[in-house]
């Protein structure tokens, strides 16, 4: 049998479209990922600041004896900033690399969605940065755009 | 020569831990090359994306080639050629490229297999050799997309594939062939012997491509006790029916890949049946357990943090009701607990560590093969190798002192007549030697070879345009530029070095433990790299510190002393503050100018106090508002994204669920911001 190693890890990016979604907000627009990458969804707790590192990284927050590295959603994706104040929460993702957390402004639904095949991201969406799109799916409550996790994480392709 | 047996066994223990090394560099090639196929399709190469996969490739051909195992360094050298023109880009990188690359990935995979169970099964690799060499790309496959897509795969599945499974299903469908899963359902008293008897009737007619544990097989059916297994297999037809039987056991084998027009022959053998059950196994089993542990460590941790925080609201508790007997009867357990916790968390941490000697041993076979390869002639001197690190970073720590050691054979010392003329004896000299300096341990690897030849580093220097001509260059910035990448002043590429990439390897990797590299050379006498690493990446004491309104864990092993800072002898040089230190400038680090925070935070008053920390001969001053306390702290791995940050060592989770960063003052850049490569 195969022995689980480095090489069979969790794959973050299953193939497009498949499987349930987890559905949520951020700056108004309806963005998804697949399910499948998400460990678990918490709320947001001001993180611990790094020196060095790119705006987007927003610092570190440790979460059941292991550290989460917070990404902020809407800085990668070109969103405008989160109001302060605010509530927002944090999908927990495994990574290769250890614990990533995407700040979001809300999570709204896990579901499936119409299509499996999601179509090219139409440029009216107004996303800034396209390429961590990997199209719009029909969801039973109206478009979404699903992300692709790796890129979102990593902030480039 | 020692007894031939007592040779033998020393001789498998260290191609065990080689070859546990080069599982963990494929394990980190096939993830690099999933990184390479995921990124959208350029002309030119993404150089971050190739550079991990050369440097993987290289650190296999030093390792093959060290142990002997020609026909591995071989092709990982052909291999290496093609990666060096894509990073250079002089190849187009194409999906056939990646393909080409995969396969390559795949073949050493298998040699590395065979070598290691020794199974010399003679597999034919010219016409892969072949196609590296001419660099070409393979013939354009029907689509640019992964045929892999193409597959009615479960996704589950599909992500339990190995790297080479997925590269076999790939060549298989682009060869044209049809792809079945099969599903079994099997008597749970004698599985192994029923999927052995399937397997191999399966075999007969297809390639076995592997073989899965499927849950989806057990639930229904009329067997309540039944185990259920997937087969995947790839070739023309299933054999039979596919809802019949094959020997005894119901098999329901549906087609899950498309059936294209039957293409040219595949390019490597398929596999004998041997391909299903022990892919991953080049090591033994030591590797899980110490996870294991690791966890447990963890948890041991966790535990003592808990206990210090219902310690701290004990006291709060006592403090407000001076006169409550219960509180302080509570107090005084939570302190007896605390102090049974202590030995069982340094026990946990003791477990860990293994003597330097090990990495040591392995390093003392390579010198000779290494030397004689040469022409040369070395003699080698171990010191210290009782000195104890942690078996994760004496683990990491086997690569880059493998590099650094093939650096002082290849390019410190010369050759015997070369030495006879500098009135050297005809033999060099190797001196590998360790100590303790707190936390840390120190590695010194000295040659009495030539020294780095400083004219040498300008003519190459200057031939890869990284130097004017003429233009200045000391000897501080020609020792540091050997660690450059792809910087080489070797003319020739051997088979253990001369590329560029081994001190390049061996930075990439120190620093990666939170560790630094100094060199001391002198022309005509020798060189010296010293190697400092934490002895362990887990449990350290530590100093908390505040500042730029944060806390702070500096190891107390690397902290020299504190000072506290008069604003008259404060000032900036090239951007950088630097303190008039009695002995000597000290450059200062200010977080608060290096985190953005919120504009409420006080401002904090100039002066206050410095820490001075970091390795000697370039201290550091870390500036801070105030000092905490001192307290054993479990440092915990940040993730990928802030991996390559200089100057951090973890984070540290002290008991009130908020991350307080670790420094690593031996790391620690002042003023230089880091830039890691972008893509």
């Amino acid at each position: 049998m195969v022995a689980p190693s480095a090489e069979t890890a969790p794959d973050p990016s299953p193939p497009a479209g498949a499987g349930p979604l987890l559905v949520f907000q951020a700056a108004g627009q309806a963005l998804a990922l697949p399910l499948l990458t998400v460990v678990e969804v918490v709320p947001f707790r001001p993180p611990t600041p790094v020196p060095w590192i790119d705006r987007a990284v927003l610092g570190l927050l440790p979460l059941r004896g292991r550290m989460v590295t917070l990404v902020d959603l809407r800085n990668r994706l070109g969103l405008p900033p989160r109001p302060p104040g605010g509530r927002a929460q944090v999908i927990i993702v495994e990574t290769p690399g250890g614990l990533v957390g995407l700040v979001v402004d809300a999570v709204t639904r896990v579901g499936g969605a119409r299509t499996e095949a999601p179509r090219a991201a139409p440029a009216a969406l107004g996303l800034a940065r396209p390429g961590m799109c990997r199209g719009v799916l029909e969801g039973a409550e109206g478009d979404v755009v699903l992300l692709d996790p790796d890129s979102v994480i990593r902030g480039g392709p | 020569m020692a007894d031939g047996r007592g040779a033998r066994l020393e001789r498998d223990r260290l191609e065990r831990e080689f070859f546990a090394e080069m599982e963990e560099i494929f394990d980190a090639l096939a993830a690099d090359l999933r990184a390479l196929a995921a990124a959208p399709e350029k002309g030119r190469p993404c150089q971050a994306l190739i550079n991990p996969i050369f440097r993987g490739v290289h650190s296999l051909k030093g390792i093959a080639g060290s142990l002997g195992f020609h026909g591995l360094a071989d092709l990982a050298h052909a291999f290496e050629d093609l990666l060096d023109r894509l990073r250079l880009g002089r190849a187009d990188l194409t999906r056939e490229t990646i393909g080409l690359m995969e396969s390559s990935v795949d073949a050493l995979f298998h040699l590395a297999r065979d070598v290691r169970h020794g199974t010399s099964a003679a597999r034919d690799f010219a016409e892969l050799r072949a196609r590296l060499h001419a660099g070409a790309a393979a013939p354009p496959s029907g689509a640019g997309a992964d045929p892999l897509d193409s597959l009615a795969l479960d996704p589950g599945l599909r992500s339990s594939l190995s790297q080479y499974e997925e590269g076999r299903l790939r060549e298989r469908l682009r060869a044209g062939g049809r792809v079945y899963l099969a599903r079994l359902r099997l008597d749970p008293q004698r599985f192994d012997e029923q999927i052995r008897e399937v397997t191999r009737e399966v075999g007969r007619t297809l390639e076995v491509l592997g073989v899965f544990p499927d849950p989806v097989a057990a639930a229904p059916g009329p067997a309540p006790e039944a185990v259920g297994f997937a087969i995947l297999a790839a070739g023309e037809a299933f054999p039979g029916s596919r809802g019949g039987a094959i020997a005894g056991v119901p098999v329901e084998a549906t087609e899950i890949g498309p059936a294209l027009p039957a293409g040219s022959e595949e390019g490597i053998a398929p596999p004998a049946a041997d391909g299903v059950g022990d892919l991953h196994g080049l090591s033994g089993s030591l590797r899980v357990p110490v996870e294991r542990l690791d966890e447990v460590l963890a948890q041991v941790g966790d535990l003592s943090m808990a206990a210090m925080a219902l310690q701290r609201s004990a006291r709060a508790a006592r403090d407000a009701h001076p006169g409550d007997r219960a509180l302080r009867d509570l107090e005084q357990k939570i302190g007896a607990l605390l102090l049974r916790l202590r030995p069982l968390q340094r026990s946990a941490v003791k477990i860990r560590l293994v003597p330097l000697g090990q990495v040591f041993n392995r390093l003392a076979r390579l010198v000779d093969r290494t030397a004689r390869a040469a022409g040369k002639e070395v003699d080698l001197r171990t010191l210290g190798g009782e000195v104890e690190i942690d078996k994760a970073v004496m683990d990491e720590l086997a690569t880059p002192l493998m590099h650094l050691l093939l650096n002082a054979l290849d390019h410190g010392i010369e050759l015997p007549h070369k030495r006879a003329r500098a009135g050297k004896p005809a033999r060099g000299r190797l001196v590998l030697s360790a100590f303790q300096r707190g936390g840390h341990a120190l590695i010194e690897m000295s040659d009495d070879g030539g020294g780095i030849d400083l004219a040498a580093v300008r003519a190459a220097a200057e031939a890869a345009g990284r130097l004017a001509p003429g233009a200045p260059l000391s000897r501080a910035e020609a020792h540091e530029m050997i660690f450059a990448p792809g910087f080489s002043t070797a003319r020739t590429v051997s088979r253990v070095s001369g590329r560029g990439v081994g001190l390049d390897v061996a930075r990439r990797a120190i620093r990666r433990l939170k560790g630094s590299i100094q060199t001391r050379s002198i022309e005509g006498h020798g060189t010296t790299f010293t190697v400092t690493v934490p002895v362990s990446l887990v449990l350290v004491p530590a100093l908390i510190v505040r500042a730029g309104g944060q806390r702070f864990a500096i190891p107390i092993g690397s902290v020299r002393e504190n000072v506290r800072l008069e604003p008259s002898r404060l000032r900036r040089v090239d951007g950088i503050q630097v303190y008039d230190h009695p002995r000597g400038p000290l450059p200062l680090v200010r977080f608060e100018d290096l985190i953005p925070s919120p504009s409420d935070r006080p401002e904090t008053p100039p002066g206050g106090y410095a820490v001075v920390a970091g390795p000697p001969g370039r201290p550091v001053g870390i500036v801070v508002d105030g000092f905490i306390g001192r307290q054993e702290i479990i440092i915990k791995p940040i993730g990928g994204l802030l991996e390559e940050v200089p100057g951090l060592a973890g984070a540290a989770d002290l008991g009130d669920a908020v991350a307080v960063l670790v420094l690593d003052p031996e790391s620690l850049v002042v003023g230089e911001p880091h830039g890691g490569p972008v893509c």
